[in-house]
């Protein structure tokens, strides 16, 4: 394990409170990424397996 | 990415590929598996990724806000049960494979072969444990050499098939055992890839908490683990077309010859080997959540993940691979109403909020309480997912009832279970002020 694992829960657990140690949320562009990925490519590719 | 690839590239993807090629022919399998994956990778990557990218939690923690700090411990069971699962069957093939790659190298007899493979998975069990001592570094590392190493192999695979057989015979291929109705096959073909990659839910947790951004996970989630298997699994598909065996392990060395075959061989070796220290790895920090495991060092949780695995493989593989169509079946009826329910509570009644010290919190001054530390609504919506799933499709049998043949088993499981959800906390988990959330704004009245 890291050191950085080793540190105690509480401390962890206050630095990962603060909003600047957060990943933060998905973005405009992720959604579109998604979207694109996850609905359209597969949408097009089920209408030219089936045709 | 790396980690992300080295995960998803196994042996499973040669079995889902395999189970389309009884149903489909190339063109329509390979668009199914592909549409499938993707579609199974948005629903896993939209129930998890934000939460535990975000907060750097695991899956298992993830699900504390809408199962209770107490029912999360049903998150834990189906993870530690379907990743032991995994890879037990990754095991098995490794050791398969390498004692394979011994054969025909005339390292080994045949009438060895036993012996070998219990000895191999013995050998696998303890080389993982191992590697784990070093914790999520260990991952990494590996995860990158073997990644590139798939990826080349995977790359020569398909020019193996390509070369023996042609394009023409790949397109001319019929599949196995098809229905007599064509969008009944085209929907189970998509059901596999979706119900397949469901059985993500475990594994994107542990992986995606590591990410510094969240909005740098999207890519390396939809194309690192959705796309790589969709591909794999192609391997599979053409294989059962072709020559009526998903595993490619079977014919390589008859197509290849002895040093192309042996390189196939160490290919599924390798892979499924990486697959199976990362499955491992995401066992262990979900068991963590357990204050007994967490009490105790590193390398006992290793071992508590391990065990089981390494008995599965030694003793009691052949009857674990025959009841392999039940296992996969069972991850896609408990994953696919999780995964509705989760997205609907963190982005419709959370907001895409966590209370991060409360996840961690065990007393009744929890947020997560709800009530005794479990939240109905969840329960109920799981319970109505499962209904839904087996009327839709019989797992076991594979019998399905309208609209299976439009929708798939896993679309309306998952959306019924997140509408009982959504029902349930709206009218009576947020009344009784359990669990919480954001206070419902009450329209002015005039």
């Amino acid at each position: 394990m890291t050191e950085e694992n080793d540190l105690p829960l509480k401390v962890r657990l206050e630095a990962i409170e603060l909003e600047e140690n957060q990943g933060g949320d998905l973005m405009l562009k992720d959604y579109v990424y998604y979207v694109l990925l996850g609905v359209v490519f597969p949408g097009l590719l089920l209408i030219w397996g089936w045709y | 990415m790396l980690v992300s690839i080295s995960t998803s590239v196994a042996t499973w993807c040669f079995l889902m590929g395999g189970f389309v090629g009884y149903y489909l022919n190339a063109k329509m399998g390979i668009a199914a598996l592909i549409a499938g994956s993707m579609i199974g990778m948005l629903l896993i990557s939209l129930a998890v990724i934000p939460a535990s990218a975000k907060y750097g939690i695991e899956s298992v923690t993830s699900t504390k806000p809408f199962f209770g700090n107490r029912g999360w411990v049903l998150a834990l069971i189906l993870q530690y049960l379907s990743v032991i699962g995994w890879n037990s069957i990754l095991l098995i093939f490794f050791a398969k494979s390498a004692t394979r790659m011994l054969v025909v190298t005339g390292v080994i007899d045949e009438s060895m072969s036993s012996l070998a493979i219990s000895s191999l998975s013995i050998l696998a069990v303890f080389t993982i444990w191992l590697l784990l001592k070093r914790g999520a570094n260990a991952v990494k590392n590996l995860s990158a050499i073997l990644a590139i190493l798939i990826i080349l192999v995977g790359i020569w695979i398909f020019y193996m098939i390509v070369k023996n057989f042609g394009f023409q015979a790949i397109i001319e291929a019929k599949p196995l055992s098809p229905s007599s109705d064509l969008i009944w096959n085209y929907a189970t073909g998509i059901e596999v890839g979706i119900v397949s990659l469901m059985s993500w839910w475990p594994y994107v947790g542990g992986i995606i908490r590591i990410s510094p951004k969240t909005s740098q996970t999207t890519i390396p989630s939809m194309l690192g683990l959705g796309f790589p298997v969709a591909l794999m699994s192609i391997i599979g598909l053409l294989s059962v077309l072709l020559i009526g065996d998903p595993d490619p392990t079977s014919w390589m060395v008859e197509l290849g010859g002895v040093m192309y075959g042996s390189f196939a061989l160490s290919f599924i070796a390798f892979a499924n080997f990486g697959s199976a220290v990362i499955g491992v790895y995401i066992s262990c920090i979900g068991l963590r959540n357990l204050e007994t495991i967490r009490n105790n060092s590193w390398n006992m949780t290793t071992m508590a993940a391990l065990i089981p695995v390494g008995l599965v493989a030694v003793f009691i593989p052949e009857l674990f691979f025959s009841k392999f169509g039940n296992f996969l079946a069972f991850l896609g009826v408990i994953f696919a109403p999780l995964v509705g329910i989760q997205i609907i509570d963190y982005f419709v009644f959370r907001k895409k909020q966590l209370n991060i010290k409360d996840l961690y919190n065990s007393s009744s001054n929890s947020v997560y309480t709800f009530w005794k530390g479990w939240n109905p609504a969840s329960i109920f919506a799981l319970l109505a997912g499962f209904i839904t799933y087996f009327y839709l499709l019989n797992p076991l049998t594979y019998e399905s009832r309208f609209p299976y043949q439009f929708l798939t088993a896993t679309f309306p499981t998952m959306a019924i279970g997140a509408a009982v959800y959504w029902f349930i906390t709206r009218f009576v988990i947020i009344p009784l002020g359990w669990g919480g959330y954001p206070k419902v704004r009450k329209k002015d009245s005039h």
